[in-house]
């Protein structure tokens, strides 16, 4: 696999990129900024691009900025955007649309090599992928929501992992549960919290469409 | 304006009236001279005629006595001398009674004088000159005709037609009967001619001036009318040839007594100025109890009827003028006119001489300088009052000042250590967790991957330490998209309990950090300590200022509660906890916002 990487902090790019090459992933560009990133691969995309949230010069959403101009000039490309933070939401833009190859992971995380690989493999595969930390806020935050007490723990279990992007089989195999019966706690979670989304309700293997829908459904609970 | 009000106590004499005291004995001095001379010019007249040397005398005394007291006014002393002068005409006007001698010739001269003193007096009041063209050329038109008419009587004809005896000296050099009735004729339609002009030339006059100071000249005005007209009209008998010396002599008592209407007018206005400055003085002591440094500037607004006049005061350990702000401003003049003309500013003192204030003021008041010194005199001890508050209120506007710049310096302080942690210690941190991770990646030894692992779990709670600190100092997202996203962040801990309404609008950095960081403290407070099921906040623009509002239905006990006021006050803001609603607590908040 061919990453790139953009982040401003020197020392911390240095031991990632490091920590990539010593686990067999191939770092083919190594950008302190998003600008300086898109040029270098212009001509030679990667496979996966890693950007830093917070960059100069106002270090609060270029790396999302970044990562919108790269997905929309080399279509197919997978980005992962990191962030020290985990209260960021302007991060959730980058899954306005309904965008492919998209992760958005938090810098803990990423000491962590299973992890990160992972993410990184997800991502390339065009799926989405959210930070389970993040994905946790969301739900801890609506724990008390009368909407979400409603769901058993092991349906609340399966909402948490579709957040975080995980098709059925996936969410089976981390729950040791059989298709079916994800697929049943599936449905029940969308009955019971009234999840829509545009253009009909998403269907069980598309697994993109569906963790978009649970995170607007997590976010916008206010404005119902 | 050149000269500066003292006030408290108020020795100086041009506040005593000006028909009282030392002013007032000299006028009558004058008066009782005038009096004697017409009584001596008159003196063959008036054996005869004790009721007639009894008007002129009165009339000859009181214009004397007017002239001189209005002679001491600054602005009427153009008038004053005019008048006296035609007082001491009206008395030699009666030099027609001994019928002989340089008397007859210099009688009419002294009638014309009469005439042209009061006119030209009466015109140039209360300016001290003449201010119209129109003024200008009646001026001119009278002194021609006026001073012409006698020498054509005595050119044209003998002293017996003109109702005096030959022991007169009368020096006819063109003696011609027909010539002499052509000339009186002429001049009897001219005399009447100058009274309807003069009378004319002061309607003209009225509708240029300000309210206050036509009140003060339309008595004059209409006087000064019916004087010229009934001279107009008298003078005619004597217009025609052959009359009797005692019949001319009656005309000029008459025209002598109709004469004095005007000074009795004028002292009519000068009551009326006198009155309205004793008015404004009791106004002034009522609206100015209590004292504050707005009142008083609102209340010489209100007896001055000039709602544009401004106030400031000398703060005297800054060494400024300060408005009622207590803010400083900086003066280019402190009296006579502003520049451009229009307004002009008067200097206050103190009785000790030292600075107290400045007045600025339309220019219309310029006329009323005695009304405007009788309002800062009564307003003297508010005045005094005022200023020790504005002082105090210059130096509390200092400290506010530091404390301002110590609040946005702060912030500033604040947002570099937030960088500094992200940048810094947070991305070693960061990095120092990457390089266990590659430590254990290229290992073999599975001691040193579990110590590794074990290294990486304390490096994470360090990190998590880390950025709760952080969050507090600064969140990120309050500097990308404002208040109401940042306190989304913080209420989502809170689950559904709490309420957001928070305005788009952006604010300075400050103000936002301030608000932010005072909004998180009361929102946990109501959480966590009262206890509070449902919390709504609130913040929006108010007029000039930003409101925020946290309401709660928490309880706490008395006296309890988050010290937030500090912070705001710093930033000119203030704090209120709002109880009128059973149940219900609401702290407010108040920034000023531009």
């Amino acid at each position: 696999m061919r990453i790139a990487v953009a982040e401003d902090s020197g020392i911390f790019r240095q031991a990632l990129v490091t920590l990539l090459t010593t686990v067999g992933i191939e770092v083919v560009v190594s950008a302190s900024s998003g600008e300086e990133l898109i040029a270098r691969i212009a001509d030679d995309p990667p496979d996966v691009a890693i950007i830093d949230l917070h960059m100069p010069p106002t270090y609060t959403n270029e790396g999302v900025t970044a990562a919108r101009h790269l997905m929309q000039r080399h279509p197919g490309i997978g980005v992962l955007v990191l962030s020290a933070y985990n209260e960021t939401p302007q991060a959730m833009e980058l899954f306005r649309g309904q965008p492919r190859g998209v992760g958005y992971l938090l810098k803990d995380h990423v000491t962590d090599v299973s992890t990160l690989r992972a993410a990184l493999e997800r991502v390339r595969g065009g799926e989405v992928v959210i930070d389970p930390d993040v994905v946790n806020r969301l739900v801890d935050a609506r724990h008390r929501e009368d909407e979400l007490a409603r769901l058993s723990d092991r349906e609340r279990e399966v909402l948490s992992l579709m957040a975080e992007g995980y098709s059925n089989a996936g969410i089976g195999k981390r729950l040791y549960l059989s298709s079916r019966t994800v697929e049943d706690h599936v449905r029940a979670i969308f009955t019971k919290l009234k999840i829509t989304s545009v253009g009909g309700p998403p269907g069980p293997q598309d697994s993109n469409k569906r963790v978009l829908a649970v995170l607007s459904w997590l976010r916008a609970i206010d404005a119902r | 304006m050149g000269k500066v009000v003292v006030v408290i106590p108020a020795p100086r004499k041009r506040w005593s009236p000006p028909w009282f005291g030392a002013e007032a004995k000299r006028a009558l001095g004058v008066g009782v001279i005038v009096a004697a001379l017409a009584t001596g010019c008159g003196w063959p007249y008036w054996q005869a005629h004790p009721v007639a040397m009894a008007v002129t005398l009165a009339g000859c005394g009181g214009f004397a006595v007017v002239g001189a007291l209005l002679a001491t006014g600054r602005r009427t002393r153009t008038t004053g001398r005019l008048f006296l002068v035609a007082s001491i005409a009206w008395a030699l006007n009666w030099l027609a009674s001994w019928n002989a001698g340089i008397g007859p010739v210099l009688s009419g001269y002294a009638q014309a004088g009469f005439y042209l003193a009061i006119g030209v007096g009466v015109l140039v009041y209360p300016s001290g000159r003449l201010e119209h063209r129109a003024d200008r050329a009646w001026a001119v038109l009278a002194a021609v005709i006026l001073a012409s008419g006698p020498t054509a009587l005595w050119v044209t004809s003998e002293p017996e037609w003109a109702a005096f005896s030959s022991r007169a000296i009368w020096p006819a050099p063109f003696v011609d009967r027909e010539l002499f009735r052509d000339v009186l004729w002429l001049y009897g339609v001219l005399y009447v001619v100058l009274a309807v002009t003069f009378v004319v030339v002061l309607l003209l006059r009225l509708p240029r001036m300000g309210r206050l100071r036509r009140a003060l000249v339309l008595p004059v005005s209409l006087a000064m009318g019916l004087v010229g007209v009934s001279a107009a009209l008298t003078q005619r008998p004597l217009m025609e040839d052959s009359i009797g010396l005692d019949e001319l002599l009656r005309v000029y008592t008459i025209q002598g007594a109709v004469g004095i209407v005007v000074p009795l007018a004028l002292l009519a206005s000068g009551l009326r100025v006198r009155i309205a400055e004793l008015a404004v003085a009791g106004r002034m002591l009522r609206l100015t109890a209590p004292v504050s440094v707005r009142r008083v500037r609102d209340a010489l607004r209100e007896v001055l009827h000039d709602p544009t006049l401004e106030l400031w005061f000398w703060a005297p350990t800054e060494r400024v003028y300060v408005d009622p702000e207590g803010r400083p401003v900086a003066l280019t003049g402190r009296d006579g006119p502003c520049p451009g003309g229009a307004r002009w500013r008067e200097e206050v003192r103190t009785a000790a001489g030292e600075p107290l204030a400045v007045v600025e003021l339309g220019g219309s008041l310029r006329d009323h300088a005695s009304r405007v010194e009788a309002a800062l005199v009564a307003g003297g001890r508010a005045l005094e009052t005022a200023q020790l508050q504005a002082t105090v209120q210059a130096n509390l506007e200092q400290v506010r000042a530091a404390y301002e710049r110590l609040v946005r310096a702060e912030s500033r302080e604040r947002e570099r250590l937030v960088r500094d942690l992200h940048d810094g210690a947070q991305q070693r941190l960061l990095a120092l967790g990457a390089m266990l991770a590659t430590l254990a990646a290229v290992t073999g030894d599975p001691e040193v991957k579990e110590r590794a692992h074990r290294c990486r779990e304390e490096l994470l709670a360090a990190l998590a330490e880390l950025r709760s600190l952080v969050r507090e100092v600064r969140p990120a997202l309050l500097a990308q998209d404002g208040l109401g996203p940042a306190l989304e962040v913080v209420t989502e801990r809170f689950g559904g309990r709490v309420r957001l309404d928070v305005t788009a609008r952006r604010f300075a950095l400050e103000i936002e950090s301030t608000l932010f960081a005072v909004l998180c403290e009361a929102l946990s407070y109501a959480v966590e300590r009262a206890r509070a099921r449902q919390v709504s906040v609130r913040v929006r623009v108010v007029q000039r200022s930003l409101v925020a509002e946290v309401s709660d239905d928490g309880t706490r006990p008395d006296g309890d509660g988050a010290d937030i006021s500090g912070r705001i006050r710093a930033l000119r803001g203030h704090v209120e906890i709002d109880g009128s609603v059973p149940g219900t607590t609401t702290v407010r908040v108040v920034l000023p916002c531009e």
